[in-house]
């Protein structure tokens, strides 16, 4: 073994610069890989096959001659249809960095991943990385990493004035050489990859075989799909001639060093840029050093920034803020723009500003940072002054410019693709690629130019596209196809968009996961018994929904001698199932949750465990983790208000493992047979009755303590038994016997949280519910008030209470939906609760607001919920039964789970609503057109936003096509009149009020069709429609008529979506009366601007166009939503302010398109404020995800 | 789930440095490198350097008290201000120097025959010069043979080894970087021949699941640094004897 000293400089911590010098050992026992090498044959399994010929079967297979030199100079100067012999790959960093996609691909086989390369993406793309290491970990695609680093051959040292890449390159030759030679005897060339055309060229003259990726892949014809997968290369990007040729659309960024310095001398500001959801040409940066988000106003400004990237903004002076729009931006209007993004001009040429080339312009950016530095620190700290003072009477925010990007955020994304016609090359007129424009479903994305071979594969088909590059030469990014989802619209491949959207792992388990199942058949050995306390005698069942599979709680009551009761909650022993660190250990960690959408589940863990073994169902031995509790028996009900309050005392509580045998797998519609039939007498019906006696004990005194009632029985659709279409929507009943196994559930969860925290104050893991800040509050205060009702909401207590009140004198009055409305936006006004490790926050802030108790968690769903199972595995070894691994006891560790599963958890949630949301456009669909009462949930000066109870369906109705002039929304909010300009007479809205809309489904837009509703009582002018003969029939056929009531009651869950994200949108100072000027500005320029007749697309600069194939001759080909109105009233007001940027000169020439639009309606895809108390009916949550079928 | 941390053992079964979890670093001993003392070694273990005096037996110094029937073992150690990647200020009274000169006495006050030098004192001072991990093990090392190197009776060769375990995957002879892993760092000293333990160290918290493992690859390792160590003394013996014979040198 050789040895090498590395060393290096580094800076530390504190800032000093220090010398590392570290050992590295060369080797000679680092092996090929190839499993025909006699010299590595004393090697383990080798990776790469003896002939992989049939693997990268697109060369055919020929004998070649001669010594591996002249072979490979042959190859390196082989045309792409000349035969190549069977061989190996040898990727460099940049192809692997750029076209991953393609290295998945499953006919890519046989490839070498050097060290140098693996180390070097793992230090730019941790995600990548990991991507890269699955591959290399599928023993299927034959991928072997050799670690040339320390293969004594192979080892190359950095030479005087060599620049790491240029080191790294030659590393990655040498590597290649030595391949080609150490495999000449196997006749099997190494195959180096790169799209670094110096690299190439050196490759070729030391004789390695080198190809380009691109040349590489279209030499196969037989496999036209692993072209689409390439990512744009960046071969040509530095070339001259096509800086020469292309104008600059964006600025430059400043580099990492500068950006760096920026910050810290407090000239920039760091922060992820989030794209504003109803307007994507606006976004806010929110940066730590400033109370108030950053605004963002334009494309220019952002600089090719997108949605999630860590940017680096610079403040505009004061002069230039601009208000945030508040307007709600149809997405018509900014694709539009995109569209006209790429609509060449011909007076480009003319406004064409001379434009110093790259070099000078960093120099004179160097210079303009170091000689301004003192003025702009001052001139920012006046504006960050002034931005504070001035809050109050200006609406304008601080507005800046972003200068640089530190962290992409790109990950595939999912969308359409349109063709992008040009006159002179028609599509697949030729076989060259054809161009095709990506638009994202998500709107804060901007669109993405790809292109394809196969366009007829792609067109009116979802599909997933990734971002490679976005030059600042393009106007819009470059990406690459990665796979076709299927037809547009259909629920299948609509489900399949909501899933890769919400980065839900919904492949089958992996054969790794799969052999860590338990071998069948199973059987429960002596040394379980012996370890577990028998509890097949009791009386145990579950309750649950119909059709549930993955029972994983069942109860048990019976007297004690003493007369006490003695009550048990057994969870299924997932923890006895999956062991730490086992491969389907980390696959569940993974997963997080098992996600229940519409008509389908996605499980956490293996349907064998979920279902089967873990599984508590009726007549076969189970494990269970059980918590038994001794209780004092229910008392008798207060004379007062015939509430129990007495009794129900825990005496003592025991944890432990067990064997069970549940008696019956009930509904929760059997189980409230069998305590209401009273004629029933055996031992089942007993215990239920006492359960339901105890729950309703232990409900009144949680209610007491304060718990908010906030119940959501959901929607549930009944679907089509053949098509699984939506056929009817229905109300969700909801019984006793739900909030009995309910109330065991939390006293179960509390008591193993006390006990698992009590053992382990530092890494227990927990769950809070933050108590919401009052001001959040606010929106249900002021709607109250309106309609006479006082609600207080200083604490948990109060708020129910004054609720309650609320709903009491609303119920008087006769108008009982208003306590069910204000229960709907007292669920917004919440913060989401969040699981934890108890140690890293202080115990006052581990209580549950919603519960209104001092500690929680969750232990009573393992099958579905990862964090059931680690308090699973914490709780087994607070009672001793097993000792601790490390990574449980590890708090930054477990801290980090807890904030991934939180993420896990949110965005399956978010995937269950957007399954809601495509089921009841597919139901309106199937309906036609259906007119329904509606309340007002909350009013814009541009928008109604009302929910229809029936469905729990909240949706907009426009007010834009209405002549602004006539439209006047209170000071406050609350209140919106419209004046009817033909009848004369005014119409008044407000918050809570009933309406009647007519609901349609607007197709316009393949994309993304959406609900849409228009105004049928009151009956204004020119804006409410005409209600039809269908009003007089009751809308939906099939559907149950339940009552206004008992409909509202089923939708504050789904209602539940908006209002965390909303209000802490909301929070920033943005009066109402601000938000009200800035609207009336923009409504007034709106209409100087219809009657200008501004014309539809202002004058666009696209400098880039050169970049594009056929300048001159592009035209968007125009879907209907391009085509729509998108006049943007508000360009011609606003279009130049940023153009004054000192940084971006060339701003003047690409026009930032800028239109204010307002937040009317936030989207449903809103962070929902979960609340333990809503959402801990699990099983009425879950059922709700379990389709009932209908014939 | 993402965490950029370092990988301290690739998926391929190579530490950051190029070792295999269960291979040495390079070692290389010098013996009698320093004429003034009884006894002196010189160790290189990786980019760990460490130089070893002995002075003794010798009269007790005044501020000890003589054991009538035994020698004193007294030692010293000291980190050069230069050993590691940035200069620190030398403190007086370092409680880890302290502790870590204790262990090392107490590794030897097994082994050397302190009864045939009664009323005397042996003076070990270990000198830091490159600090790269693995300190405790290298100064007994270095000590063993400049013990030797000073003609002082031993039972046996100590010899000793530092266990790492990141990850549940026990490495040995760790250097810096794995040391500030955060790891336990488990020394073991042995007599190489008896294969009894003298001296069982351990930082941080280990599995008792995973102790057995570590523990015996720390012996195995002690095993492999006793041979290296014979083989330095065997070498310095044979130079002494063919100095002895050309006359050149009669330290002997």
């Amino acid at each position: 073994m050789m040895i090498r000293s590395k060393s290096f400089v580094k800076k530390t911590r504190k800032g000093n610069v220090v010398k590392i010098v570290r050992e590295h050992y060369l080797r000679d026992d680092v092996w090929c890989g190839a499993a025909g090498c006699a010299v590595c044959a004393q090697s383990h399994d080798a990776s790469l096959e003896s002939s992989p010929s049939n693997a990268n079967a697109f060369f055919c297979a020929t004998s070649s001659k001669g010594n591996s030199k002249a072979k490979a100079s042959t190859l390196a100067s082989a045309s792409a249809s000349s035969a190549l012999p069977a061989h190996y790959i040898l990727p460099d960093t940049n192809v692997v960095l750029h076209q991953m996609d393609l290295l998945e691909h499953p006919t890519i086989k046989n490839v070498i991943i050097l060290q140098t390369v693996l180390d070097e993406v793992r230090h730019q793309n941790l995600s990548l990385h990991q991507r890269l290491r699955a591959i290399i970990s599928d023993p299927g695609r034959h991928f072997h990493v050799f670690v040339n680093e320390h293969r004594r051959e192979t080892y190359v040292e950095r030479e005087k004035d060599e620049s790491t890449n240029d080191r790294n390159d030659r590393a990655i030759r040498v590597a290649a050489l030595w391949y080609n030679h150490h495999l000449s005897n196997l006749r099997l060339p190494v195959v180096l990859l790169t799209n670094d055309r110096a690299n190439l060229a050196k490759a070729e003259d030391s004789g390695i075989p080198a190809f380009t990726v691109h040349r590489y892949i279209e030499s196969c014809r037989a496999q036209p799909e692993l072209t689409d997968l390439l990512a744009f290369a960046d071969l040509d990007d530095d070339t001259p001639a096509r800086a020469a040729g292309m104008r600059a659309n964006y600025p430059e960024h400043l580099t990492t060093a500068k950006l760096l310095t920026g910050v810290k001398l407090g000239l920039y500001y760091q922060g992820v840029l989030q794209v504003n959801r109803d307007n994507p040409l606006e976004a806010s940066v929110r940066a730590r050093s400033m109370d108030t988000p950053i605004l963002v106003h334009g494309r220019l400004a952002m600089s090719r920034a997108m949605q999630d990237d860590v940017v680096i903004v610079k403040l505009l002076p004061q002069s230039q803020w601009l208000t945030p729009s508040t307007q709600l931006l149809e997405d018509e209007s900014a694709e539009a723009d995109d569209a006209a993004a790429e609509m060449p001009d011909d007076e480009q040429s003319e406004s064409d500003e001379d434009e110093p080339d790259d070099a000078e312009s960093a120099a004179l950016d160097a210079e303009a940072i170091a000689s301004t530095v003192a003025d702009e620190q001052a001139a920012v700290a006046e504006a960050v002054d002034s931005a504070v003072v001035g809050s109050s009477s200006d609406a304008r925010r601080p507005t800046g410019i972003v200068v640089g990007i530190l962290r992409r955020a790109w990950r595939p994304s999912c969308g359409m693709v349109i063709p992008v016609e040009s006159d002179s090359n028609g599509p697949s007129s030729d076989n060259g690629p054809t161009q095709l424009l990506f638009v994202p479903t998500d709107t804060r994305f901007p669109h993405v130019r790809v292109q394809t071979r196969r366009p007829q594969a792609y067109l009116e088909q979802r599909v997933v596209v990734t971002i490679d590059r976005w030059h600042r030469g393009s106007r819009l990014p470059e990406g690459h196809l990665v796979r076709a989802l299927g037809p547009i619209g259909e629920k299948m491949t609509e489900t399949e968009v909501l899933l890769v959207e919400h980065e839900v792992r919904h492949s089958d388990f992996s054969p790794a996961v799969l052999a860590d199942l338990p071998v069948l058949p199973w059987v429960i050995t002596e040394a379980d018994r012996a370890a577990r306390r028998d509890f097949t005698h009791l009386d145990i069942c579950s309750v649950d929904p119909p059709g549930c599979t993955d029972i994983d709680d069942a109860l048990h009551v019976r007297p004690l001698e003493n007369g006490n009761w003695e009550v048990g909650v057994h969870i299924a022993d997932v923890s006895h199932f999956i062991k730490p660190n086992t491969a389907i250990d980390l696959e569940a960690a993974r997963r997080g949750t098992s996600v229940y959408l519409i008509g389908r589940r996605i499980d956490m863990i293996p349907e064998l465990l979920g279902t089967e073994l873990c599984s508590l169902q009726s007549d076969v031995e189970r494990f269970a983790m059980s918590v038994v509790w001794e209780i004092t028996p229910p008392g008798k009900p207060d004379p007062v208000d015939g509430a129990c309050r007495t009794g129900a005392e825990i005496v003592r509580t025991e944890y432990c493992r067990s064997i069970i045998r549940s008696r019956a797998s009930l509904t929760y519609m059997q189980a409230q047979t069998m305590i209401d039939d009273q004629t029933r007498r055996d031992p089942l019906s007993h215990g239920l009755r006492g359960l339901n006696e105890l729950s309703k004990v232990l409900r009144q005194r949680r209610l007491d303590r304060g718990t908010l009632t906030l119940e959501s029985p959901e929607i549930s659709f009944s679907l089509d038994k053949d098509t699984s279409d939506p056929v009817d929507v229905g109300a969700k009943q909801k019984l006793q016997t739900m909030s009995m196994v309910e109330e065991f559930m939390l006293l179960a969860n509390v008591a193993v949280a006390e006990h698992i925290f009590r053992r382990f104050p530092q890494c227990a893991v927990l769950r809070r519910h933050p108590v919401p800040p009052q001001a959040s509050f606010e929106p249900l205060v002021v709607a109250a008030r309106q309609h006479g009702v006082e609600i207080k909401a200083s604490n948990s207590k109060e708020l129910a209470e004054s609720l309650d009140r609320a709903e009491e004198s609303f119920g008087k009055a006769g108008k009982p939906y208003l306590g069910k409305l204000l229960r709907i936006l007292a669920t917004r006004c919440m913060m989401q609760a969040v699981y934890f490790c108890s140690g890293t926050l202080p115990t006052r802030e581990h209580q549950h607001y919603g519960l209104a108790c001092p500690i929680y968690t969750h232990f009573t769903s393992p099958i579905r919920r990862y964090p059931d199972v680690l308090v699973h595995r914490l709780l087994a070894v607070a009672i001793g039964l097993e000792t601790p691994t490390r990574e449980l006891l590890d708090k930054p560790k477990v801290s980090a789970l807890t904030d991934w599963l939180n993420r896990r958890h949110r965005m399956a949630q978010y995937a269950q609503r957007s399954s809601v949301e495509l089921h009841t456009i597919l139901f309106f669909k199937r309906l036609g057109v259906a007119e329904e009462d509606a309340h007002v949930l909350r009013l814009r000066d541009n928008a109604i936003v009302v929910l229809i109870p029936k469905f729990g369906l909240e949706g907009t109705v426009h007010l834009s096509d209405y002549d602004s002039a006539n439209i006047e929304l209170s000071r406050d909010g609350y209140k919106l009149t419209i004046h009817d300009a033909v009848k004369k007479r005014d119409h008044v809205f407000t918050v809570f009020d009933r309406v009647r809309v007519r609901v349609t489904i607007d197709a316009t837009n393949l994309q993304k069709q959406k609900v849409s509703m228009r105004l049928l009582d009151p009956f204004i002018t020119n804006l409410s429609v005409e209600a039809t003969a269908v009003d007089k029939k009751p809308a939906v056929g099939k559907a149950k008529e339940t009552s206004t009531e008992e409909a509202l009651q089923q939708v504050v869950d789904a209602a539940l979506a908006e209002q965390s994200k909303a209000a802490a949108q909301d929070q920033w100072a943005k009066t109402r009366e601000e938000r009200l000027r800035v609207a009336r500005i923009a409504a007034a320029a709106a209409k100087a601007a219809k009657q200008a007749k501004q014309p539809t697309m202002g004058p666009i600069q696209v400098m880039g166009a050169a970049n594009l194939p056929e300048p001159g001759n592009k035209r968007i080909s125009k879907l209907p939503q391009l085509a729509a109105e998108s006049s943007t009233p508000a360009r011609a007001v606003k279009a130049e302010t940023i153009g004054a940027a000192p940084s971006t000169p060339q701003t003047k020439s690409a026009q930032a398109p800028t239109t204010p639009a307002t937040s009317a309606s936030r989207g449903r895809t809103a962070a929902e404020a979960d609340l333990d108390a809503a959402v801990e009916t699990p099983k009425s949550a879950k059922s709700a995800k379990k389709p009932r079928l209908t014939k | 789930m993402l965490s950029r941390k370092l990988e301290f053992v690739s998926p391929e079964g190579l530490r950051i440095d190029g070792r295999r979890p269960n291979e040495l670093r390079r070692i290389q001993a010098r013996v009698g490198v320093f004429m003034q003392a009884d006894g002196s070694a010189y160790i290189e273990q990786g980019n760990t350097k460490i130089l070893a005096t002995v002075y003794g037996p010798h009269e007790v110094s005044r501020k000890n008290k003589p054991l009538h029937d035994r020698a004193i073992i007294n030692c010293e150690y000291r980190v050069a201000s230069f050993a590691t990647a940035e200069r620190k200020k030398p403190v007086r009274t370092d409680k880890r120097a302290l502790d870590l000169a204790a262990a090392v006495r107490g590794a030897f006050e097994g082994a050397v025959m302190t009864q045939l030098y009664p009323r005397s004192q042996i003076d070990i001072f270990l000198q830091v010069l490159q600090s790269d991990g693995g300190n405790r093990a290298v100064c007994i090392n270095a000590a063993t043979l400049a013990l030797m190197d000073a003609g002082i009776a031993m039972k046996d060769f100590v010899c000793a080894c530092s266990v790492g375990c990141i990850d549940d995957t026990p490495l040995l002879d760790i250097n810096y970087i794995e040391d500030s892993a955060g790891g336990p760092d488990l020394t073991v000293a042995v007599l190489a021949r008896s294969r009894k333990t003298v001296l069982v160290e351990m930082d941080s918290r280990l599995h008792i699941d995973r102790f057995d493992d570590v523990l015996r690859l720390a012996i195995d390792g002690c095993q492999a640094i006793h041979s290296i160590l014979d083989s330095a003394m065997v070498e310095r013996t044979k130079a002494l004897l063919a100095g002895a014979a050309s006359g050149a040198d009669a330290d002997l």
